[in-house]
């Protein structure tokens, strides 16, 4: 096996999925190539550091970009159900008029003034109906309805 | 649709975190992050915009949502060369990562463009084979493995021009 012959399979190498028989031939070939050698290693090492991503964190928060802590269940569905009910407040002080500059926590599009109540009653059946006990997803799932042709694009 | 929905929620709820966690590197940030990709799925639901693979869609979605994050709270977020440096010495040792390492790290990986980093992920930090990836990105195996390879050439780079020294030392 030459050098040229090793290029192609580098990605199969690293990812480990060569066949027993090409290993072989591979580990072959960077035994008697320094510079393919090199590469091999260099491949690993860069590897290695992404892997470690995946490691236990340090102590100290490594990339801590809130001071806060994580949004709890309750503030999500407190968020959820305020962004119901501020479109629902702005369509009754407009008169049914959406809001000129609506805030990224509306619905994209305005909420009827028939919903509201809706929710209020879909909220208190989850809550008897629950007892406390509710999965993550059925609470999302009963608070946040799908909302038309919202992008869902990045 | 709204039972298979909570399922799909409680399925992948864990995984998002590890997803956004890998990246973050911070419980809390990685709660936040789970949280939002969450609340996307869910009004993503039923719409025209509903992820036909979900799996897939998720770890994009949850991948740039954890890098956007850190663009936007530190976008000047560069660790000192001396880091990189010392990195070279405990590359064997993968819980001895430091912060600024792990900063620079996840810096180079946002770097490299999406279908590189997202085949790169799946494969070092799901295990998924080529042609597994392939199938949920649809793309062919050979493209694959050709994004896999340059990211890990890529990130080898832009380390390297932040001071990561590609030597033997601290290989095992």
């Amino acid at each position: 096996m030459e050098c040229r012959d090793v290029e192609p399979l580098w990605a199969d190498w690293l990812g480990g999925e060569l066949s027993a028989e090409q290993t072989e031939q591979v580990e072959g070939h960077l035994n008697r190539c320094p510079a393919c050698r090199r590469e091999a290693d260099s491949l690993r090492r860069t590897l290695k550091l992404v892997q470690s991503l995946d490691a236990e964190p340090p102590t100290r928060a490594a990339i801590s970009t809130s001071t806060r802590r994580g949004m709890s269940l309750l503030r999500i569905a407190a968020v959820i159900v305020f962004s119901f009910a501020a479109g629902f407040a702005a369509r009754e002080l407009t008169g049914g008029a959406s809001p000129s500059e609506p805030s990224p926590q509306q619905p994209s599009q305005p909420i009827t003034v028939a919903s509201a109540p809706h929710w209020q009653r879909q909220l208190a059946q989850l809550a008897r109906q629950s007892g406390g006990q509710i999965s993550f997803g059925q609470l999302l799932v009963a608070l946040a309805p799908s909302q038309p042709k919202q992008s869902a694009a990045d | 649709v709204a039972a298979s929905l909570a399922n799909l929620l409680e399925q992948f709820r864990p995984r998002i975190y590890r997803w956004a966690r890998i990246v973050l590197g911070h419980h809390h940030d990685a709660q936040d992050v789970t949280q939002e990709v969450l609340l996307r799925l869910v009004r993503a639901a039923g719409t025209d915009n509903e992820p036909t693979r979900p799996e897939a869609w998720l770890r994009r979605v949850t991948y740039n949502a954890a890098i956007d994050r850190i663009r936007q709270k530190r976008p000047a977020a560069l660790p000192a060369e001396p880091a990189l440096r010392a990195a070279n010495r405990s590359t064997a040792d993968a819980s001895a990562i430091g912060n600024q390492l792990r900063e620079q790290i996840v810096a180079a990986l946002a770097r490299v463009s999406e279908s590189q980093r997202l085949v790169l992920c799946a494969k070092v930090f799901d295990g998924m084979t080529f042609a597994q990836i392939a199938e949920q990105m649809d793309l062919a195996v050979p493209t694959v493995k050709t994004h896999y390879l340059r990211a890990v050439r890529a990130l080898r780079t832009l380390l390297a021009e932040h001071g990561w020294e590609d030597t033997n030392d601290g290989m095992p």
